[in-house]
């Protein structure tokens, strides 16, 4: 008999649902636990559920072997409080992918209601709804380290501030605890960052925190505007890891507990209510991280995803977008924020380079998070109910934001003036003045 | 208890039954039964989180005492399973799952003044105002019990 692996099981699962005849008053939905086994779940009591139907799915339950979670099935009597089990936001519909029939044709894609419980990135599916009341804020994301998105941060937060802009940055990066080496002198560092803030929030002692979270930077020194920093660590830090290990844990409350996201999203919010900046600039932690989800997911009004043309990179971003992708309502709700960086975009080659960037850029964004149109539509049916950029639409998520490859900035100390072996105001606009300019644009843009 | 018996000790249905059974009471007013029942219900429910974090069983389901450590460990009730789970956590294979659902359980406290032997006890001698909170205690546990069932731990 075939072993039955992770993908299989939730395919089979979704082809048992179409094929058994099942009480149409009782909609069948798929429970994905922890290790990765399935179970039915339907919202009744079990008594009203009709017999066979349930023996049927307690057979196919059963075929699933080690990918099923246990013989029983989940109704409303499986639960103390079933309205929070079978009511809560994380039900998603979920496209399931079929395999290839005997003739190499692809089986139509099923769709089943799943809610998907994760030891991690459980935030990667849990979009922020814009409410409105905050200042806009752009994360800085990489999947891939080493590709200058700090520095990129750091000059778009200069930038900003010679606009006159109130600027904020928060470092998510805490297990590479870098932005305020780049951008505050260890002595103007703060005495307390984000990963004591997190801690602190465990025992519930954080709202004493903020006042001792932000320093200023002389990034902003010579600008009309000033830029605020909440660093990752604090300046007199005496054991770090012990703090980061425990960093990450859910808190309880009095509304059940809270995750990295939320409890992030809440310091950021409070920051936010402190310092009133016009801006907040994010450096989030590279990789398909819990740290990135709440980010890119639950805070950013702009995500900036930086990427240099590299297989690993598509590849990396291919299967974060592929995530999404299952669930149609989270690819609503998060594909308009994103904007692809082309970072260190080498001189030479450079136009065609770019070109050859794009058009990756772009036929990802096509397969993934740009809606099909079916053929036969016609152009403004296709625009008004569909979502899908052309490839040359330079407002679209896929067009990249060029920062071009600069060895000035490599090992980068943005406190040294020009004579002292820093960068000039020009060499920073050549570099980086089309990221600073559209970041200008989007908030602009919000302010309308 | 048998030592070579069938498995007939489900804490986590022993944990639900009595807490139904205590709401029932506590409706039809009879809070002394109903406030010792949410404390039975509380401590079965802490008993299944255990289970489910590797704590080791004997034969009929039931937890086994901890090795090298004197008195009922686990098997005590209220108060002193809330020190027992505070002195013994290190004595729980699976912390990290214990840890995930004892902190959705954040009241527990509220059995401090809760007794095995009140059912012994005169009615006008029970702390009969703290029902309500244990009564929320427990309510919390079955919480934790819901989201252990929802992940695939239960």
């Amino acid at each position: 008999m075939k072993t039955i692996r992770f993908h299989d099981a939730l395919r089979q699962v979704a082809q048992s649902l179409q094929r058994l005849q099942l009480p149409a008053e009782h909609p069948v939905r798929v429970v994905r636990d922890l290790y990765g086994r399935l179970r039915f779940a339907v919202n009744c009591d079990i008594a009203d559920f009709p017999a066979p139907a349930r023996e049927a799915l307690e057979a196919e339950q059963a075929k699933l072997g080690p990918y099923a979670t246990s013989a029983e099935l989940l109704f409303r009597d499986s639960f103390s409080n079933p309205d929070k089990f079978f009511d809560q936001p994380n039900w998603l519909r979920t496209s399931v992918p079929m395999v290839n029939d005997g003739d190499g044709e692809p089986f139509p894609t099923l769709e089943i209601l799943l809610l998907d419980r994760m030891v991690t990135g459980q935030d990667w599916l849990q979009p922020m709804h814009a409410d409105g009341k905050h200042p806009h804020r752009v994360v800085f994301y990489g999947l891939k380290g080493g590709v200058g998105r700090s520095t990129a941060l750091c000059m778009v937060a200069w930038g900003l501030a010679r606009q006159g802009k109130r600027v904020l940055l928060v470092d998510f990066d805490l297990e590479s605890p870098g932005l305020s080496g780049l951008i505050l002198p260890v002595e103007r560092t703060a005495e307390f960052g984000v990963t004591d803030w997190l801690v602190e929030d465990g025992v519930n002692q954080s709202e004493s925190l903020l006042q001792d979270m932000v320093s200023i930077s002389p990034v902003g020194g010579p600008t009309q505007g000033d830029v605020r920093v909440a660093a990752a660590m604090g300046q007199k830090e005496s054991d770090y890891l012990a703090k980061l290990a425990r960093a990450y844990a859910d808190v309880p409350s009095e509304h059940g507990p809270q995750r990295l996201g939320e409890r992030l999203r809440r310091m950021v919010l409070a920051l936010e209510q402190r310092e009133k900046p016009d801006v907040v600039l994010i450096d989030s932690r590279a990789g398909l991280h819990d740290l990135a989800a709440a980010a890119i997911t639950g805070l950013a009004d702009t995500a900036l995803l930086f990427a240099t043309d590299g297989e690993q990179t598509w590849q990396g971003y291919r299967q974060l977008f592929m995530h999404w992708q299952l669930r149609p309502t989270v690819v609503r709700e998060v594909r308009e924020r994103l904007a692809i960086v082309r970072a260190l975009t080498p001189k030479s080659d450079r136009e065609g380079g770019v070109k050859r960037f794009q058009r990756k850029a772009y036929e990802l964004f096509a397969e993934t998070l740009y809606d099909t149109i079916p053929q036969g539509t016609a152009l403004n049916e296709a625009e008004a109910d569909y979502y899908h950029p052309i490839e040359a639409d330079e407002a679209a998520p896929h067009f990249p934001i060029l920062v071009d490859w600069d060895e000035r900035f490599q090992e980068f100390n943005p406190s040294l003036r020009a004579e002292q072996g820093g960068v000039t105001d020009a060499q920073v606009d050549a570099t980086f003045g089309a990221l600073i300019q559209w970041v200008s644009q989007r908030l602009q843009e919000e302010q309308v | 208890m048998s030592a070579t018996g069938p498995v007939v000790v489900s804490y986590f249905e022993s944990a639900r039954r009595h807490f139904h059974d205590a709401g029932v009471l506590l409706n039809g007013s009879r809070p002394a039964n109903a406030g010792q029942l949410f404390g039975i219900a509380a401590e079965c429910g802490i008993k299944a989180i255990l289970v489910a974090s590797q704590v080791p069983v004997v034969t009929d389901g039931s937890i086994d005492r901890p090795l090298g450590v004197k008195g009922k460990g686990f098997k005590e009730h209220w108060p002193q399973l809330g020190q027992a789970l505070t002195d013994l956590a290190g004595a729980i294979p699976d912390g990290r799952t214990a840890t995930t659902y004892l902190s959705l359980i954040p009241n527990l406290a509220h059995f401090s003044d809760w007794l095995v032997e009140h059912r012994y006890w005169r009615d006008v001698a029970l702390p009969l105002a703290s029902v309500g909170r244990w009564q929320a205690a427990a309510t919390e546990v079955m919480a934790a019990l819901d989201q252990a069932k929802e992940d695939g731990r239960l």
